[in-house]
C-alpha cells in the first residue's frame, strides 16, 4: 500500500559473524510479498509495504503514533560479502538476512621486481 | 452578521491541529535522540461499536505479552528477546528495542471490558474491547400521532 504519509526508517540490527552477516530488520505489518529487497553497487535497499490493517470501515482514529508509511532504508554492505549466496526470511514482521562472506580469497600474487 | 463563536472555534481546531502536529514531531524527534522512547507504538481507533488498540511489536511470541484491565486502563506489558548472536558473532548495529516494556492506554468509561479480545497478527497486536450496550448508537422509532 502506498501512502502519501512519508517514508519510515525501519530499526535495525547488523552482525558480523565468522563466516556471515545477519541483517535484522523489524517491518511491523509486513508479509513476504510486501518487501522488496535489492543489492547492488555494495547497496542493500530495502522497500516495504506494511499492508492496511484489518479495521472495521467506521474506525476512527484517535491516537496516532506509528503511521501507515512505506519502510524504506540502504545499507551499505561489506565488500568481501557473497550477496548471490543471501538468503532472506520473514517472520512476525521481522525480516532476517543472512549473507554469507566470500570463501574463496583473492591469492595473495607476489610481483617479481626484474 | 456572521456567528462569531463559529469562527473563533474553527480558529481553535486549527491552533490544536498544529499543537498536535508539533507534539508528534517533538515525540519523534524524543524517540530518534533517545531511542525507543515509547516502544511499542500505539494507535487507538474508535467505531460506533467498539474500541481498537494496536500496538507494533514485530518478533514477539504471544506469551511476550501480558495484558490487563484495571480501572479503564488497559495495561500492555511485553518482553522482547535481543537477536539470536551467532557464535563469535558481534553487533556492526544495534537499533532495535528489547527488554521490558509498558504501555498504558486509558479506556472511556463507555466500555464493556469483561470481553477483550487480542490477536498477533504479522508483528502487531491488535486489542478490541466492545461499547456497553448502553453506549453503542441505537436508532429511535418515531410513532405517529393518533
Amino acid at each position: 500500500m502506498r501512502t502519501h504519509e512519508g517514508r519510515r526508517t525501519p530499526a535495525v540490527d547488523v552482525l558480523e559473524g565468522t563466516d556471515a552477516w545477519t541483517v535484522v530488520v523489524d517491518l511491523p505489518g509486513c508479509a513476504k510479498e510486501d518487501v522488496d529487497l535489492t543489492v547492488a553497487d555494495g547497496k542493500l535497499s530495502l522497500e516495504a509495504h506494511p499492508r492496511k490493517p484489518d479495521m472495521p470501515a467506521s474506525a476512527v482514529v484517535q491516537r496516532r503514533e506509528a503511521t501507515a508509511a512505506a519502510f524504506g532504508r540502504t545499507l551499505a554492505l561489506d565488500q568481501d560479502l557473497d550477496t548471490a549466496r543471501a538468503t532472506a526470511k520473514l517472520d512476525r514482521g521481522v525480516l532476517t538476512l543472512w549473507i554469507p562472506k566470500r570463501t574463496v580469497k583473492v591469492e595473495e600474487k607476489k610481483i617479481r621486481i626484474d | 452578521m456572521a456567528p462569531l463563536w463559529h469562527e473563533s472555534f474553527g480558529e481553535w481546531s486549527s491552533v490544536q491541529r498544529e499543537l498536535n502536529r508539533w507534539l508528534d514531531t517533538a515525540r519523534s524527534t524524543v524517540d530518534q535522540v533517545v531511542g525507543h522512547f515509547t516502544w511499542p507504538p500505539v494507535n487507538t481507533y474508535e467505531t460506533p461499536e467498539e474500541m481498537i488498540v494496536t500496538a507494533e511489536a514485530p518478533g514477539m511470541e504471544v506469551g511476550d505479552f501480558e495484558l490487563s484491565v484495571a480501572n479503564q486502563t488497559l495495561l500492555i506489558r511485553a518482553s522482547r528477546k535481543p537477536v539470536a548472536q551467532p557464535e563469535g558473532a558481534s553487533f556492526q548495529r544495534r537499533e532495535r528495542a528489547d527488554g521490558r516494556f509498558d504501555r498504558a492506554v486509558v479506556l472511556p468509561g463507555t466500555l464493556d471490558t469483561s470481553q477483550v479480545e487480542a490477536r498477533y497478527d504479522r508483528g502487531i497486536l491488535t486489542v478490541r474491547i466492545p461499547k456497553t450496550l448502553a453506549a453503542r448508537p441505537r436508532k429511535i422509532v418515531v410513532e405517529e400521532g393518533r
